[in-house]
């Protein structure tokens, strides 16, 4: 039974990419190469070609990761040309040494905003595209495959229910993304100009005060929003999740009575009926 | 809620951004800074879009057939099903995959059941899909599961949006020589009164002659004999009534258990509609009782197709009953219908509404008693926390007593040889309490999250069937009443589950004897009203209870003094096989030339078809006995034969 096969109806044909994600990997793949390009320009160094490899390999290898693991390295690359590219001990002597001040910093400049563009378009083209071709939704850990599929029809069946259909694609994605991407370097220029341009209140204290400073501009809103959504949810909660939420307090405050009384009411019970039964 | 790789770049992206901050690189912040205003973006977009998402789609859903919409299907029936996805409110709503939930009685054939796509209210979600109806019953449409997400897949919500629809699945429309519907019944319908029954009546057609009686209408005088005998003799005429049949469909639990081959429910259902449609095509009055161990539900006989279509609907709800037992063991239930409230109430399972504290899973078990024997370890595991507290508080005080009271009364070297043996004991008592609850708490990993999900089920079921609130602490600690309404819950969801046929003790569980009872008054009750001579069919299962017939004969009994003709169908349970003589498998297997070492699994099957063939016997002897024929409605008795069978009683009784 557990060797047995059954026909698993598909959607699409195995190894088959639609067109729309062949564009996303296109897209990604060239934002990648720029990515590098500008990164090189930067650092100068074989490192900033490890980001470009790793995402390749992510998209070839069609797995998730990429983005992370692209930004990891281009950190890496980015530190390590600023700690004079004596390589890891070299940057953490430094840092231990004299708290990451003789670390060159060069001014910002246009690549650095145009290695932030790309990076982040990368990252959604990337992700885009593993919607695409594995899975857009998270996997159901309740479906199971037969031991005798295997390999990539095992991954197939698990994944293409949560996949993104082809289909869905539309041509404005692409250009509202763009703008998203275009409208959140801007935001992120003008509240870094701002946060640099502001006097913190302790002399000396300029980097703790720009992060605490950040973690509230994050913090805050995304705290008052969670609140205001809360809220709203239940003040539109339906008659049911009312009475269940309400019957959730009143149990949580006299469980322990009323689980008393109820397993004494169980108990007199179980004995009448076994008395009734003869035993 | 983020999703992990959504959780995975978050923290990446965090991460840098504090590196570049920290370590005061531009480069690193503006890039880091970006990324993170994006995803920021992102999640704010999406939250809004998929908050209370349940609320804000509509689901609209029609079953149509080849001629158009439809608000009952036909068993074994192919149905198209249209639904349409629509968001209700401007504000949008983000990706989603919708999924509808395909009921469990049917089989989707061909089309998609799932969609994707972002509607809008001009352009909602719409899909097909094709399925085709198993028994009668019921189907019931829950509605569409919707996961929401961004196209990033960095953010993900998931709910259920209720639209529930429930649809009788009539038994298929059929005669008895099996023709469809569609043939002109009306150009072939006989005249009423084509059953003429032998009693004097307003007929037609000449029954007898006998002397002038004073009333008798002048009309009816036969006068060329009057003239031969020189005695006034009057004619008596045939009764032209049609034959009144009056159906009764056992429901009661005994016919809901399933089995291998089937539900014997199913196949009485079948039989009655099979009769009830071919009394309709001969203008017979039919009518229908249905009883179970508890009451009767009765419909008396007319022959209208109002009447019909009612009771096709009576008969196709009585094909969705299942047994219930408030004995049976919840567990194997509970985990069912906990998945399937997961699937469908998302929203009354959410943490902030429904909750099960994690540290009160640690402590608490419930229920505190019950019938049902777990092995030891389930009632060690049960009462941890009585050991606990029994070992920390009870036994050193227990301990600091007896060693001052021993000291006080003993000689000094017993008290010292107590001390020490106290000591001991008390130790090792101590040390087996905690790492009792310890290893508890170590392994009982299953038991927290059954507990755990046995309280959120039970939340759901006390508010839903009116408990509230006082129910949830009632239904954790009452076996029974948790059992009930937990298959109360699967059944009126069309879940299909299956339940122990036996107790811990081999008692069957679905016997129903009081059914008899039922029977017997339903019987006489029909007898009471019967206008002439009725036809009455008792399509009961007996053969478990062919020691307690004793009522329903006299009913029986009563009934044919009355000189109303009766006939029992007995369902034979699918997958045995059937009596000597009856059906295409009539033929016994020779058992003699069986091997010897047979295995265990036929010597049982052989026992049971013994003891159904005994059964069937006695109940065959008991009936036949008061001029009753039994029909056994085995696993392929068309109804034809059935009916055959019915008719030709009504032959036999017309020439009696």
């Amino acid at each position: 039974m557990a060797d047995e096969i059954v026909e698993l109806p598909m959607q699409s044909e195995p190894g088959e990419m639609p067109p729309a994600a062949r564009t996303y990997a296109l897209l990604a793949v060239g934002l990648l190469l720029v990515f590098t390009l500008l990164l090189f320009e930067r650092t100068a160094d074989v490192m900033a070609g490890i980001p470009l490899l790793l995402g390749a390999a992510c998209l070839a290898m069609q797995w998730r990761d990429g983005p992370p693991a692209a930004l990891f390295f281009f950190a890496w690359a980015i530190v390590d040309h600023a700690a004079g590219g004596e390589g890891p001990v070299g940057v953490i002597d430094q840092f231990m040494a004299n708290q990451g001040r003789f670390f060159i910093r060069p001014p910002l400049s246009l690549e650095d905003f145009l290695l932030a563009l790309v990076f982040v378009g990368y990252s959604a083209c990337h992700y885009r595209y593993i919607g695409l071709v594995r899975y857009l939704f998270p996997l159901d850990p309740r479906r199971r495959v037969y031991r005798a599929v295997r390999g990539a029809e095992s991954r197939r069946y698990l994944e293409e229910p949560f996949r993104r259909a082809a289909a869905t694609v539309t041509r404005p994605e692409i250009a509202v993304l763009t703008l998203a991407v275009l409208a959140s370097l801007v935001a992120a220029v003008w509240l870094w100009g701002a946060l640099k341009g502001s006097e913190p209140p302790y002399k000396g204290l300029n980097v703790v005060w720009q992060g605490v400073t950040l973690l509230w501009l994050f913090g805050l809103p995304i705290l008052f929003f969670t609140a205001v959504l809360g809220y709203v949810r239940r003040a539109r909660a339906t008659p049911q999740e009312n009475r269940v939420f309400l019957q959730d307090q009143l149990w949580r405050e006299t469980r322990r009575e009323q689980s008393r009384n109820n397993r004494w009411l169980m108990w007199a019970r179980l004995r009448a009926q076994r008395r009734k039964e003869g035993r | 809620v983020l999703t992990s790789r959504g959780w995975t770049f978050f923290l990446l992206v965090a991460l840098t951004l504090f590196v570049g901050v920290f370590v005061r690189l531009e480069t690193l912040t503006i890039v880091a800074l970006t990324a993170l205003l994006w995803f920021v973006a992102e999640f704010i977009l999406f939250a809004v879009r998929a908050h209370s998402l349940h609320r804000r789609l509509r689901v609209r859903r029609a079953v149509w057939d080849d001629r158009g919409a439809v608000t009952s299907l036909w068993a074994q029936g192919e149905f198209h099903v249209h639904v349409m996805v629509q968001p209700t409110e401007w504000l949008g709503v983000p990706f989603l995959g919708v999924v509808d939930h395909v009921p469990f009685s049917v089989v989707l054939l061909d089309g998609d059941e799932r969609m994707q796509g972002r509607p809008t209210r001009s352009a909602p979600l719409i899909f097909h899909y094709r399925i085709r109806c198993g028994e009668p019953g019921v189907v019931r449409f829950e509605g569409v599961r919707v996961r929401a997400g961004d196209l990033q897949g960095l953010f993900f919500h998931e709910t259920f949006v209720q639209s529930v629809v429930e649809m009788r699945v009539l038994p298929p429309l059929a005669d008895a020589d099996g023709l469809s519907p569609t043939t002109k019944r009306l150009n072939l319908l006989p005249p009423p009164g084509v059953h003429r029954l032998v009693a004097p009546g307003t007929g037609g057609e000449l029954l007898d002659l006998r002397e002038y009686q004073p009333g008798d209408p002048p009309r009816t005088i036969a006068w060329k004999v009057s003239a031969r005998r020189d005695l006034l003799i009057t004619k008596l005429f045939e009764s032209e009534v049609p034959i009144r049949c009056t159906l009764f469909v056992d429901t009661s639990s005994s016919v809901r258990v399933p089995s291998r081959g089937g539900r014997a429910l199913t196949r009485l259902v079948e039989i009655a509609a099979g009769v009830l449609q071919a009394n309709a095509a001969v203008r017979d009055l039919t009518g229908l009782v249905l009883f179970d161990e508890h009451g009767v539900a009765a419909a008396r006989p007319e022959r209208t197709s109002t009447h019909l279509t009612r009771m096709l609907r009576r008969l196709a709800d009585a094909a969705t009953l299942e047994p219930t037992c408030s004995r049976t063991d919840p567990e194997g239930l509970q985990t069912l219908a906990y998945a399937f409230a997961h699937e469908v109430y998302p929203e009354l399972l959410r943490p902030g509404v429904n909750d099960m504290p994690w540290w009160l899973a640690l402590f608490t078990s419930f229920p505190g008693f019950t019938r049902h024997q777990r092995g030891f370890f389930r009632r060690l595991y049960r009462n941890r926390s009585r050991i606990w507290i029994f070992c920390a508080t009870v036994l050193p005080i227990l301990f600091l007593v007896l060693n001052v009271v021993f000291f006080c009364v003993a000689p000094p070297w017993w008290s010292v040889a107590f001390l020490i043996a106290s000591t001991a004991a008390t130790t090792l008592l101590y040390f087996a309490g905690n790492l009792t609850f310890l290893m508890s708490l170590l392994l009982g990993r299953r038991q927290r999250r059954m507990a755990a999900d046995r309280k959120r089920l039970a939340a759901i079921l006390s508010v839903r069937y009116g408990l509230d609130p006082g129910g949830l602490a009632t239904l954790l600690e009452d076996d029974d009443q948790f059992s009930l309404l937990t298959q109360r819950f699967l059944i009126e969801h069309r879940v299909p589950f299956s339940l122990p046929l036996y107790d811990r003790k081999g008692r069957y569980l679905f016997a129903a004897p009081e059914k008899i009872d039922v029977l017997s008054a339903a019987l006489l009750q029909a007898v009471a009203r019967g206008r002439d001579n009725e036809l009455f069919v008792l399509l009961a299962d007996l053969l478990e209870l062919d020691d307690r017939l004793d009522p329903l004969l006299k009913a029986t009994k009563l009934a044919r003094a009355r000189h109303h003709q009766v006939v029992l169908v007995c369902p034979w349970p699918p997958g045995i096989e059937p009596p000597r003589g009856v059906g295409r498998k009539g033929k016994q297997r020779d058992r003699s030339s069986a091997p010897a070492a047979v295995a265990l699994a036929d010597q049982v099957e052989a026992l049971t078809t013994r003891r159904f063939h005994d059964a069937y016997d006695r109940v065959r002897r008991a009936f036949t006995r008061l001029g009753v024929p039994v029909v056994c409605a085995a696993d392929d008795e068309p109804v034809p034969l059935i009916l055959e069978r019915i008719d030709r009683l009504r032959n036999v009784g017309r020439l009696r």
